[in-house]
């Protein structure tokens, strides 16, 4: 994984690039549980929050559709309770476990545009 | 062994295989984030599924405990430990380290992504080589609800 160096970039497209960490962790993680058979309907499975704090280290549990509902926008994310950052990005659900966040401006761009999914 | 202690053992190795995953995806991140990070903060992979909580420890501690593939690092306390499953085989004061035993020790072992290639490392993102993780299918339908690893 390339290391997020500090340099020019504006805040909103740090932190949409620290999320994008998160992401690709947690892309990595899916794949994880699928192959560890956690893919029923009920499993919660340990993802990583996507806040954009780089010491964040928050557990979230995420079953495995409602990870896949988030990642169906490239713009899309989640964060433990408390961890959105409403600078670049709204809260567009929630429950007792985390927030579904989709970022907007340039955080929501350059978050897009690095989406692994395409 | 019995078909029931089977299932336990294999369940516990499960739950703890997907946290060391979680762990290996935490040593990315710390990697990625290191001017901001001197002591990487991991997670517990004890074989309580609803556990998370966070263990402090240098990447060389970490890297020492992932050279055994039946090897874990647990929150130190009594509460993180299955006996049934595991040893304690060493004690600090911010970690404990498991060792899986019998059945559940090799069932980790099989799953070890750093040994198979598995679940994600980049070399093995397009590998065919999928590792002994079918022992693990029909676990699932085995489980009587959620909490029990």
């Amino acid at each position: 994984m390339e290391q997020v160096a500090a340099d020019e970039k504006t805040p909103a497209e740090r932190k949409a690039l620290n999320e994008g960490v998160f992401r690709r962790a947690n892309e990595k993680l899916e794949r994880a549980a699928n192959d560890l058979d956690f893919a029923d309907a009920d499993s919660l499975v340990p993802f990583l929050c996507e806040c954009p704090r780089p010491e964040c280290r928050e557990i979230v549990m995420l079953r495995l559709r409602e990870y896949e509902n988030v990642r169906s926008s490239g713009r899309g994310g989640f964060a433990a309770l408390g961890h959105e950052d409403r600078s670049i990005e709204r809260v567009v659900a929630r429950n007792s476990r985390f927030v579904m966040t989709e970022k907007f401006g340039e955080a929501g761009d350059v978050h897009a545009q690095a989406d692994p999914r395409g | 062994m019995e078909q029931g202690e089977f299932y336990d053992a294999a369940l516990g190795a499960r739950t703890q295989s997907l946290f060391r995953d979680v762990n290996e995806r935490v040593k990315e991140i710390n990697s990625a984030f290191a001017e901001h990070l001197p002591l990487g903060d991991w997670v517990c992979e004890c074989a309580d599924n609803a556990c998370t909580e966070r263990i402090a420890l240098t990447s060389q501690a970490y890297e020492a405990v992932r050279a055994d593939p039946k090897r874990f690092i647990v929150a130190p306390s009594d509460d993180h430990v299955f006996e049934e499953i595991e040893d304690v085989v060493e004690r600090t004061e911010r970690f404990w380290v498991v060792e899986k035993e019998g059945p559940a020790g090799e069932l980790a072992a099989k799953v070890d992504p750093r040994r198979i290639g598995l679940r994600g490392s980049e070399e093995a993102m397009h590998s065919q080589d999928g590792g002994d993780v079918t022992v693990f299918r029909s676990l699932s339908s085995a489980e009587d609800g959620a909490g029990g690893r």
